[in-house]
């Protein structure tokens, strides 16, 4: 069937492009999508591949490689999304990543997406890059943003000044996506071939040692590609480089005898000249860059957004508001999360336990299911995952599109200002403060934020100290163990205030743990200069509300609850496993339990709660079912709960009675508290920290620690309550 | 003078990086910007003095004040 003039119409870009996911197979182009931190990159990525990959107002966002694919008219592209750097001549490993993919990678289109409305930074990545490769199309993303600031750019004038296509867009409003199509479209398939650009204006010695180096090096191959490129990173010793060119890599001609020449050279200009070759460089790529901003952007000289901001940042950052902004803003948090998630919790868990549990059980038993079948799987994995999902589901739902809100704002990055100070002093990086806080909602989720620290060193303080946030999984415990023995400590008018500041200082008590195994980690194992500390603030931006909501759900909330319920189901079935197989006259859960005893009394709490945090470790929700399930076993008393290994759920005073009867006493419910706060990570989190770290070294670490300050804790508070009583 | 010495409300242009820097400290600070001819100023002080946002090429950038001690510059007029 013919196809009408509009459908065949470059124009008509958005009709033809089919957005593709994740989908492996052939591909015609390959696409890299460079760009500085917070230019939208990955909203330009998500809306070409339908991807959802998490953005944020965040500097640094996208650290390992995204890939995604498209289909445009004929052709098939695969986009790879490489981490966002102001520069490419760093030896950071987000730097590497890129230079290294544009160079090696030979992608067909390098787009680069810039913030129009500041240009005079952006335009130095797009320089550097055209000095690796003319296929370039530069994306102004952000046009919306810089119209508000009122910065006009005249895209014609900037786009015949650089050589290549430039293309405005707004990707958050989803506009200009379809003309940048078109650009990619054209220099992918020939139609619009880009110019070849190096810097210019690299001054005296500098330029002359470029020259000389690209010289021998064409002299061996004349159709190497990027020569000057080539220079200026030998000059700089880049043993990607070198490496590449000695295995033939770059160039079939070029081999480890005729280039060695060519090394020694670049060496010798980097001896002679030193910091100047570096100063001379970016001096001319910035100069550059100011000449054609001069020509072809006109800013409104009132600077009227930055001073809106400079009027937020003196308040949230000042001395009189900044730290209760801050305390304002978590408690507050934290408040809603608790208070909001009550209703949809106790929703979830008549749905799921009081109603869908005796129709499964029922059904179980009409299809004359034997009682340890039903047992195992209904009483057991059901029953545990079920738990977990009431539990953990709501909170979550609630935290983590908080949070984001804030991260969208831009506001995190000044609560990593105001506190940089005191993470300084404890050897830790200022960024740290927002992984900390995230841990709150979720440890796992609070150790994959800490990619945002780019330093190794203290990305793994961050990490290993994270457990030490008190997890939404853990609230639950608290609440009940400060309501049930401390609370009651005092005449009853006071006692919900009583039991509130008791978990408020565990939280303290918490994060006073962060600051000292940060400071004694950098000490120790840890040891090493505190790392170059820069941090961006960026423009504050309205955030996104629904879109925020969806990302932050798919994107951290339901991640997460995944792979609770992953680790959550064999815990049930473990669980109902000790309770019901016997050895001799007893479950292998009592055999347990009494052999633990003396131990946990030993640290003022009891068998009871050692095997519950054994066999919890999947998830510290149901640490609380658990200990009571296994309580009513331990006291033989038929008419409390519902049978071995089956978890039940009762009134905070029926909790209280039954604890009495197994003999805790206030030391148990105060060591409760400190022992989940200071216990190994649950197993998520274990698995995150290594899937982060890729160490077994220090996985080990980040678990055994927090149980080793556990057991220290617990034991002297013990000894001390044992004396005094 | 040095960054650390900037005064809120002084503009300022970058002369240099000290020369002691490490070498990879002194890229970073060229890749954001610090360069010769760069103007720079305060665009807020962090509630404990330390670290210092500085506003360079229409970007905001927070830098520790043993950081900022390695950036020479000069008063703009």
């Amino acid at each position: 069937m013919a196809k009408s003039a509009c459908e065949i119409c470059d124009l008509n870009a958005s009709a033809e492009l089919k957005k593709l996911g994740d989908i492996s197979g052939k591909f015609d182009y390959t696409i890299a999508l460079a760009g500085n931190p917070n230019t939208g990159k990955s909203t330009i990525f998500n809306a070409l591949t339908g991807l959802k990959q998490h953005t944020g107002n965040w500097p640094g966002k996208t650290v390992t490689r995204a890939e995604g694919s498209f289909q445009f008219k004929d052709s098939k592209y695969k986009i790879i999304d490489l981490p966002g750097t102001y520069s490419l001549m760093s030896t950071s490993e987000d730097e590497e990543v890129a230079r290294d993919f544009i160079l090696f990678g030979r992608p067909d289109v390098t787009v680069v997406v810039v913030d129009s409305g500041r240009l005079e930074r952006h335009l130095s990545l797009v320089v550097q890059i055209q000095e690796i490769t003319n296929k370039v199309v530069v994306c102004l993303n952000l046009m919306d943003e810089a119209k508000r600031h009122g910065v006009e750019i005249d895209v014609r004038g900037l786009s015949r000044d650089l050589g290549v296509p430039v293309i405005p867009t707004s990707a958050r409003n989803k506009e200009g996506i379809s003309d940048l199509l078109v650009a990619i479209d054209q220099v992918a398939t020939g139609k619009y071939i880009p110019e070849h650009k190096t810097i210019s204006g690299i001054s005296g010695e500098s330029r002359e040692a470029v020259q000389m180096v690209a010289d021998k090096l064409l002299s061996i191959d004349a159709d190497l590609p990027s020569p000057s490129w080539l220079a200026m990173r030998l000059i700089q010793q880049d043993s990607n480089i070198q490496t590449a060119l000695v295995n033939q890599t770059l160039s079939a001609k070029v081999d480890s005898e005729n280039i060695k020449e060519t090394i020694d050279l670049a060496n010798h200009y980097h001896e002679k000249l030193g910091f100047d070759y570096s100063d001379n460089v970016a001096g001319a790529i910035f100069a550059q860059v100011s000449k054609t901003v001069k020509s072809t952007v006109k800013t409104d000289t009132n600077q009227r957004a930055f001073r809106v901001d400079r009027m937020i940042d003196n308040v949230v950052t000042s001395k009189r508001f900044g730290f209760p902004i801050m305390l304002l803003m978590l408690g507050g948090i934290l408040w809603l999360t608790i208070i909001g998630s009550n209703y949809p919790s106790s929703a979830l868990s008549y749905l799921l336990l009081e109603e869908l549990y005796p129709l499964l059980k029922g059904g179980a038993d009409s299809l004359n299911f034997p009682w340890w079948l039903s047992g195992f799987l209904i009483d057991g994995v059901y029953l545990a995952t079920a738990w977990v999902i009431a539990v953990m589901l709501p909170p979550m739902a609630i935290f983590f599109p908080l949070f984001t809100l804030l991260e969208d704002f831009g506001y995190l990055p000044r609560v990593a200002f105001n506190l940089d100070r005191l993470f300084k002093g404890a050897g830790a990086h200022g960024k740290q403060a927002l992984t900390m806080s995230m841990g709150f909602g979720c440890n796992a989720a609070g150790v994959v934020a800490t990619r945002i620290i780019n330093s190794p060193r203290e990305k793994l303080i961050a990490i290993i100290t994270n457990n030490f946030s008190l997890c939404n999984g853990r609230w639950p415990t608290q609440i009940l163990m400060a309501s049930i023995f401390i609370g009651a400590l005092v005449p009853s008018y006071l006692s919900h205030t009583v039991s509130t500041l008791a978990v408020v200082g565990i939280v303290v008590l918490g994060i006073g743990f962060t600051f000292f195994t940060s400071w004694m980690l950098s000490k120790t194992m840890l040891k090493g200069q505190a790392s170059f500390f820069t941090l961006e603030l960026p423009p504050y931006r309205p955030p996104r509300i629904l879109q925020t909501i969806y990302t932050s759900l798919i994107d951290r909330t339901l991640i997460v609850l995944w792979r609770a319920i992953v680790f959550a189901a064999p815990a049930g079935a473990i669980i109902w496993l000790i309770c019901n197989i016997s050895i001799g006259d007893k479950s292998i859960a009592l055999w347990t339990i009494h052999g633990l005893d003396p131990i946990g009394l030993f640290l003022g709490l009891n068998g009871v709660i050692l095997l519950a945090y054994i066999v919890a470790i999947p998830a510290n929700e149901i640490v609380i079912p658990t200990v009571l399930m296994l309580t009513a076993m331990v006291l033989g008393d038929a008419s409390i709960g519902e049978g071995a290994g089956v978890m039940f759920e009762v009134s905070d005073g029926e909790i209280a009675n039954i604890l009495h009867m197994a003999g805790w006493t206030t030391l148990t419910g105060i060591n409760l508290m400190l022992f989940s706060l200071l216990h190994n990570p649950c197993s998520t989190t274990i698995y995150t920290i290594y899937k982060e770290t890729n160490s077994a070294k220090w996985t080990a670490v980040a678990s055994l620690l927090p149980i080793l300050f556990g057991v220290i804790v617990c034991f002297v508070v013990a000894q001390i309550w044992y004396l005094l009583t | 003078m040095k960054l650390s010495n900037l005064a809120i409300g002084e503009k300022a242009i970058i002369q240099g990086i000290e020369r002691g820097c490490p070498a990879e400290v002194h890229q970073r600070f060229l890749d954001l910007g610090f360069v010769h001819g760069a103007e720079i100023h305060i665009h807020n002080i962090s509630p404990l003095k330390d670290p210092v946002a500085y506003s360079i090429y229409n970007t905001i950038i927070s830098l520790r004040r043993e950081d900022a001690e390695r950036v020479l510059v000069t008063l703009a007029n």
